[in-house]
């Protein structure tokens, strides 16, 4: 009895460092950020729609009737307000249970007209510890203060280390009732023949054609393949029965992570439904030592930049940023870019000089000054792509602003065009393009 | 299981698209017919998607004149190996002409 507790104990306290669950904070706030912005429309138009259809469930229970369109609206808005201080762990001990309620709240209202999706329940969980405990103690903008006060680096400690070892086991719970849902129902043991499955996938398949859509290629191929379907029902059956396995050991659960994340794939490609929480590998992150993908890339970065050192050195070709002349803001930006650059990988020219124009005329693009262009390994890029492309090269912190890729461009650049618009109104304009000072009259082109 | 069958003037059958039908994603609008079907609710669900048909522009759904709402059994191995697309029984529910505004 006592082996098996202290068995337990060092399961579920083993040290883990800050770094891990903070990477799985900025993971799964990130994706929770894409889903809120790119389902933005969708969510709002559930919220108008038939309320007949409206049956609540989980935190929704609450309410007797939907949610005003306009209340929802706020709601959705400030749920994002408060995924992004999640992302940026700033008052976490706030904002990280408030996002999680609010998180919670909103998917079970969405799941609350007619259709409760799983996938998004795993999201939660997820979000739910990790914005209860200890996980912005570093990659944080508390993290950041506490540093700037005098606080030493967090070290490896088993408060990082049960919230993850919660969350695996959450996960692999979800799949092995899955597995058990199969063993006892009406099939039992017959499930793993792959007929119930073959049936299942050609039940989805004849539903899109008859509501518009069309089967996978895959489908169509496979489905004549009875005997395939045998392995494929024998592979779900291992990965979801076989699922508490994986909390035995680290490579163990590695190996299931994978083949998890491979069946996930499978389904998507004969069955066309889209797990992203889990196709994206994002729900499988917490079985890997994650912080260590980052030492392993500033590894291969440093190989590549030091052979970059010596080829480069003679005939080195630096991204040029063209930027608006007479933009007091501008200016400002250039001059943010230049203190960040130690590297001095940017080089500079107003869209308004000579070089600016060739550049332009080279690159078949039209004089438009309200945007900060940055041409880049031979490409162009505009507006607030070319602004994250620039800070993924600044130093310090800035380079995880390029985290915000995944947000989709319209949604970037509609804030981006916004404060283009009243740039001069906010800080003023010249009459002029004043010459750089000395000293850093080398980065400019003009 | 429940869904719309579009026709043009030529009787040409097409199966009509689930963003006509509801919001959502594809399994969300399926189980709200399927539950307006089971409340009885036919008038309602085919009014709503004749109204969208007949606002929309997209071909060849812009081209329909009737729309129905039907309930059909097809034999998977028929369907899936031996292309043969029609139902095996097919009862209508509700019926709609389609009017462009």
């Amino acid at each position: 009895m006592n082996a098996l507790t202290q068995r337990l104990h060092q399961f579920w306290y083993q040290p883990a460092p800050a770094e891990r669950i903070a990477i799985l904070r900025i993971a799964t706030g990130g994706f929770a950020l894409w889903y809120l912005l790119s389902r933005y429309e969708m969510l709002q138009k559930l919220s108008r729609s038939d309320i007949t259809m409206f049956e609540p469930v989980g935190l929704a229970k609450i309410l007797y009737e939907p949610i005003a369109p306009g209340v929802f609206t706020l709601l959705l808005l400030v749920t994002i307000l408060f995924n992004v201080a999640y992302i940026a762990g700033w008052k976490f001990k706030w904002t990280g249970p408030v996002f999680a309620l609010l998180l919670l709240f909103l998917l079970s209202y969405r799941n609350s007209w007619t259709m409760i999706y799983h996938n998004r329940i795993a999201l939660v969980l997820h979000v739910f510890i990790i914005g209860v405990v200890a996980s912005a103690d570093a990659f944080s903008v508390d993290a950041w203060e506490k540093a700037k006060a005098g606080a030493k680096k967090a070290t490896a400690h088993w408060r990082y280390g049960w919230p993850i070892r919660l969350i695996c086991a959450g996960t692999v719970l979800t799949y092995f009732l899955s597995g058990i849902a199969k063993v006892l129902g009406e099939l039992a043991w017959d499930w793993v023949s792959g007929e119930a499955m073959r049936s299942q996938v050609a039940i989805d398949a004849l539903r899109k054609e008859l509501l518009g859509g069309k089967a996978e290629p895959l489908f169509e191929w496979l489905y004549p393949h009875a005997e395939l379907f045998l392995f494929f029902a024998i592979g779900t059956m291992i990965i979801e029965l076989g699922a508490p396995f994986a909390l035995a050991g680290r490579r163990v659960g590695m190996v299931w992570a994978v083949l998890t994340w491979l069946m996930h794939w499978g389904i998507f490609f004969i069955m066309g439904i889209r797990f992203r929480h889990h196709m994206s590998g994002i729900l499988f992150l917490p079985f890997f030592e994650v912080e260590k993908l980052g030492s392993w890339l500033q590894r291969v970065k440093s190989r590549v930049s030091k052979a970059e050192k010596v080829t480069t050195k003679q005939n080195m070709k630096p991204a040029v940023v063209l930027f608006d002349g007479v933009c007091n803001f501008c200016d400002a930006s250039v001059r943010f870019v230049l203190d960040r650059d130690s590297k001095e990988y940017f080089q500079f020219a107003s869209l308004q000089s000579s070089v600016g124009r060739r550049l332009l005329q080279q690159y078949q693009a039209q004089q438009d000054l309200s945007t900060i262009i940055l041409i880049e390994n031979g490409r162009m890029y505009l507006r607030s792509t070319a602004v994250l492309r620039i800070a993924r090269r600044l130093d310090g912190a800035w380079p995880l602003l390029y985290g915000l890729m995944v947000v989709p461009a319209s949604v970037r650049d509609t804030v981006y065009r916004w404060i283009a618009q009243h740039r001069y109104q906010w800080f003023g304009q010249k009459t002029v393009c004043e010459l750089p000072q000395p000293g850093i009259q080398q980065r400019f082109l003009n | 299981m429940p869904y719309l069958v579009g026709y043009d003037s030529l009787q040409n059958r097409y199966f009509i698209p689930y963003q006509y039908a509801g919001t959502g994603g594809f399994n969300q609008v399926r189980r709200q017919m399927r539950q307006m079907v089971r409340e009885d609710r036919h008038d309602e669900l085919i009014e709503r998607v004749a109204q969208q048909l007949g606002e929309t522009q997209r071909s060849p759904f812009d081209q329909l004149e009737r729309v129905d709402l039907v309930k059909g059994k097809y034999h998977f191995e028929d369907y899936f190996l031996h292309n043969q697309k029609a139902p095996i029984s097919e009862k209508l529910l509700s019926t709609r002409k389609i009017t462009n505004p």
